[in-house]
């Protein structure tokens, strides 16, 4: 399983394929506070990535991948609702990357 | 082979032929928008047919092709004849392509240089998007904003950097991309976000979405709502080709420096931004960059980040810091911000590319003027109008003055009048009339110059954006029926086999009414018999025509090849050739289309080569100095004609004797008895070739002998006339369909033979007195002329015939012009029948053309009376 949903934080492994992007909705119906953590995830698929944009959740940490990392920090900048500091943080991270 | 190949092979060679076709018409007619949009359309089709196959050279030329017409199609280039020649060996390139693709499924190994060295090519024709090209955009044309207006998606923290970044590393051009995903594109298996991620050195990027987002409750996660744009330093063939399955979803922009500068925020300024424009314009003049970042910097931190003229002041730094150390032409882009400032006007970069600009600015222009839309443009219009403009421009003398203005109001009005553009008709007059009023130029050279803005053919659209049409173009032509059905040809041809057989076993049943009557003694059975063979009859005929005319196809097929050949050998030659098609529409048989191709080249070749003159030569014989070549299609009876005809020097008949003296084709006396026609028909002997000197084009000793029997194998005949001086004039007899053969039927020796109808020429009873012995051979008068007479018994070596009669039956024959006649022992009737070739055991008897079954099971043998005599 790439994503390892453990209650209110979903965990995503390696390579997120487009498969998990129904399970990963439903997820984040349920939750009324959803947490992702990208840390560990090397490939995330545009329709995960689009539902992580489009519905906010609070990304505990970003991933690694230098691409995915300054795409995440462009659009989570641009759909900032509770999550400015994170933001500041991340540009000033991806400016020194 | 992948079906899908296969039909892209079959299609994309139609549409080669058709461009081809297109390509020629442009080259007299170079301003047809019909044609440039056709080809276009043609070589646009073909490339996104190509895009579901891994074959990079091919769509890489195709590309390059496509991008050329737009250029013609946007009239920043003309077709003329170095271009139209590159377009036309681009097309042979894919053609051969196409065939290698056709056989080995892959490219040939050479395809990725040849498509490389013709793309570069071909694009070097393709003049730059714009005109005025910036100091600093060396790299890159720079485009208008509005073709990248999407840019400023871009936050403008990342443009900063992305300007910082673009100057600091020299090297590698910008380019601005904006990816548009199909909602639908996860279906594809496409991953966006990833393809992104393969472009390399993105220095900007945003990616948010296209539109608003749906409440979670109503998000689809299967469908992509994503935009992507970008700003990259990377080879735009590079980019290109990442893109390459998805072109319709992307443009692809090449960017200059000063086009990252998009200024954004509130309007609004204030005295301290006044104040500071004063001083950034003097410490722009003295260039002094580092006071004028500080000065910059302080102001930052006193006004409202969100403001427009914060945006500059962002810029002015940004570009002040690197401007020293960078390329000049920054210095440019430097003061055009203070001036916006000062000016209380947003930025325009295009000032800051041509410096001070004179006249009207650009948007004033378009705003003043509004009242009419141009139509297409012609440059001669175009010109007029300049000039008149120029004229208006030179100093004058106060008391011409009056009569300056009268004299070009009234030019621009006639020309307006002459184009029916009563509108600015009405204009050029108000403005005419008012500047006489104040006694100056002023007003009506406003007017004209506005109207030149609007005639003047914009500066492309983007070019995705003609795509993109095009694209909507295909497909809605692509949703209308489909007329045309594309059938295996082996289908056709068991299916006309199938028929020939069922009209071979549809004629025994009178047979079996026979047998009915005759060995059952029911009349009434026989006459339901007929009854039934009748409609059967009517179907077979019916379902036998209407599977001729699937097989029938209009002669332009097959002529479609020859204007491109006669060009190519025209220019070759250095002649002046024009050639008239006639009659495409002509149909015959697809076997007999085929089969008559290489003739005809021959043929051709032989005009252009022998025929027709050079033009000075044409001149002194008093011709006009281009040749005409004809060749025109038409249906006599059950032929199809095909005649080919010149205006050229003609056979020498005088000539052609010595010739073949020289080579002992006829003796001396023969030669002597040689009518002018006869001399002529010489040509048709083997190996003869009167060509002095074998040029590439024709006379490699392969003559007419070789076209006569090619034509002969199709069953068809040959005529030549030639008038020394005037011109020769070819005949092709072909018969319309060699499906179903008429023969006419002929007893001899209580045998059955059958005889092609097409070498009959008529039949006659000769009485025995009408019969003249000369020593073995016999020969008999007709209308005037002897001809030989054989006997048909005796070239079968059969019996000879020794009933009593007075008269003998002679069936008299042409052949190759000549009339034999051959006596047979009585004349039955004609008619069709589906010959079958020998083969086998049998297949090397000589004199038989092939068998056929007869209605009442019997096997008739179809004599090749070519053969035979």
């Amino acid at each position: 399983m790439p994503i390892l949903y453990g209650g209110e934080i979903a965990q995503f492994l390696d390579v997120c394929a487009v498969d998990e992007a129904l399970d990963f909705i439903e997820w984040l119906r349920g939750q009324s506070r959803p947490k992702i953590d990208l840390e560990s995830c090397t490939h995330l698929h545009t329709a995960l990535f689009q539902l992580i944009v489009a519905m906010q959740p609070e990304i505990n940490s970003l991933p690694g991948n230098p691409f995915l990392f300054r795409c995440l920090s462009e659009a989570a900048r641009i759909y900032p609702p509770a999550q400015k500091c994170l933001v500041s943080e991340s540009v000033s991270r991806g400016g020194d990357s | 082979m992948n079906p899908l190949l296969t039909q892209f092979i079959t299609e994309a060679g139609d549409l080669v032929e058709s461009a081809d076709e297109n390509l020629l018409k442009l080259e007299r007619n170079p301003h047809d928008d019909d044609l440039i949009n056709a080809l276009f359309r043609a070589v646009h089709t073909i490339k996104g047919a190509a895009g579901l196959f891994d074959i990079p050279a091919f769509i890489r030329l195709v590309h390059a092709g496509e991008d050329l017409l737009v250029a013609a199609r946007d009239h920043r280039l003309l077709l003329d004849p170095a271009v139209t020649d590159l377009l036309l060996e681009a097309m042979d390139r894919i053609r051969d392509w196409l065939a290698a693709l056709g056989e080995t499924e892959r490219l040939p190994d050479d395809a990725f240089e040849i498509g490389r060295t013709l793309a570069d090519k071909l694009r070097a024709f393709i003049p730059p998007e714009n005109g005025p090209t910036s100091a600093i955009a060396s790299d890159a044309p720079g485009p208008g904003s509005d073709q990248i207006g999407w840019l400023i998606r871009i936050g403008e923290e990342q443009l900063l950097a992305a300007f910082s970044a673009a100057v600091a590393e020299n090297g590698g051009s910008l380019l601005a991309v904006s990816y548009v995903p199909d909602p639908q594109c996860f279906f594809n298996g496409e991953d966006p976000l990833h393809l992104v991620g393969m472009v390399p050195d993105i220095l900007a990027l945003h990616v948010g979405a296209n539109g608003d987002w749906l409440p979670s409750d109503l998000i689809d996660p299967y469908t992509c709502n994503l935009v992507f744009t970008l700003v990259c330093r990377a080879a735009r063939a590079e980019v290109e080709h990442l893109f390459r399955y998805v072109p319709d979803q992307v443009m692809i922009v090449p960017l200059s420096l000063d086009a990252l500068i998009l200024p954004r925020g509130r309007a609004d300024g204030g005295p301290v931004v006044d104040d500071f424009a004063v001083t950034a314009a003097r410490l722009c003049d003295r260039n002094d960059q580092a006071g004028l970042v500080q000065a910059a910097e302080a102001l930052l931190g006193l006004i409202d980040p969100g403001l427009y003229t914060a945006s500059i002041v962002r810029w002015i730094t940004a570009v002040a810091r690197v401007s020293a150390v960078a390329k000049p032409g920054l210095a440019g882009v430097l003061a055009e911000l203070v001036r916006s400032l000062a000016e209380h006007r947003p930025f325009d970069v295009n000032r800051s590319r041509s410096g001070t600009m004179p006249g009207l600015p650009p948007s004033a222009v378009s705003h003043h003027h509004t009242g009419f839309v141009a139509p297409t443009v012609d440059p001669l219009f175009l010109r007029i109008l300049q000039e008149q403009r120029n004229i208006l421009g030179l100093p004058c003398a106060s008391p011409e003055l009056a009569g300056r203005i009268a004299s070009v109001g009234r030019t621009v009005a006639c020309l307006f009048a002459s184009t029916g553009q009563d509108e600015a008709l009405a204009e050029v007059a108000a403005a005419s009339d008012s500047a006489l009023l104040i006694r100056s130029v002023q007003p009506l050279a406003q007017t004209l110059d506005a109207m030149i803005a609007v005639h003047t053919p914009s500066v492309a659209p983007a070019a995705v954006e003609v795509l993109a049409a095009a694209i909507a173009e295909g497909v809605t032509r692509e949703h209308g029926p489909t007329r045309t059905l594309r059938v295996d040809r082996s289908k056709i041809d068991l299916l006309m086999n199938l028929i020939g057989e069922l009209v071979v076993a549809k004629n025994s049943l009178p047979f079996l009414a026979r047998r009915a009557e005759e060995v059952h003694g029911s009349r009434e059975m026989a006459r339901e018999i007929k009854d039934q063979f009748a409609v059967v009859d009517r179907l077979a005929q019916e379902m036998q025509n209407a599977i001729m005319q699937v097989r029938m196809l209009p002669v332009a097929q097959m002529f479609q090849r020859f204007p491109r050949l006669v060009r190519d050998l025209a220019r070759k030659l250095g002649k002046q050739v024009d050639l008239v098609l006639e009659g495409e529409n002509t149909e015959a048989d697809k076997n007999v289309i085929e089969g008559l191709g290489d003739p005809l080249v021959h043929l051709i070749r032989n005009s252009l080569d022998h025929g027709i003159e050079p033009s000075d030569e044409r001149i002194a014989a008093g011709k006009p100095a281009t040749g005409t070549i004809r060749l025109a299609a038409c249906q006599e009876g059950d032929c199809v004609v095909i005649e080919i005809s010149d205006d050229g020097r003609g056979i020498d008949p005088q000539h052609m004797k010595a010739k073949a003296l020289e080579k002992r084709m006829v003796d001396v006396e023969k030669a002597a008895t040689l009518t002018d026609d006869e001399a002529v028909q010489l040509i048709f002997m083997p190996g003869f070739s009167t060509a002095a000197a074998i040029t590439d084009v024709s006379g490699r000793g392969v003559g007419m002998d070789v076209v006569r029997t090619a034509v002969e194998r199709e069953g068809g005949r040959l005529t030549l006339n030639s008038r020394c001086g005037l011109g020769t004039t070819c005949r092709l007899y072909l018969p319309l369909s060699m499906a179903v053969t008429r023969v006419m039927m002929v007893e001899t020796a209580g045998q059955l033979f059958g005889v092609p109808m097409e070498v009959i020429a008529e039949t006659v009873r000769v009485p025995f007195t009408a019969l003249r012995r000369i020593k073995a051979a016999e020969t008999t008068v007709l209308r005037g002329s002897i001809i030989p007479v054989l006997r048909l018994r005796r070239l079968l070596g059969l019996p000879d015939d020794d009933r009593e009669r007075d008269s003998e039956a002679v069936m008299v024959v042409r052949l190759s012009n000549q009339m034999v006649g051959v006596v047979i022992d009585q004349f039955r009737e004609g008619i069709d029948i589906i010959l079958k070739p020998l083969d086998g055991v049998v297949g090397n008897l000589s004199g038989y053309a092939g068998t056929a079954i007869l209605g009442d099971g019997r096997i008739l043998l179809v004599l090749n009376m070519r053969e035979i005599l």
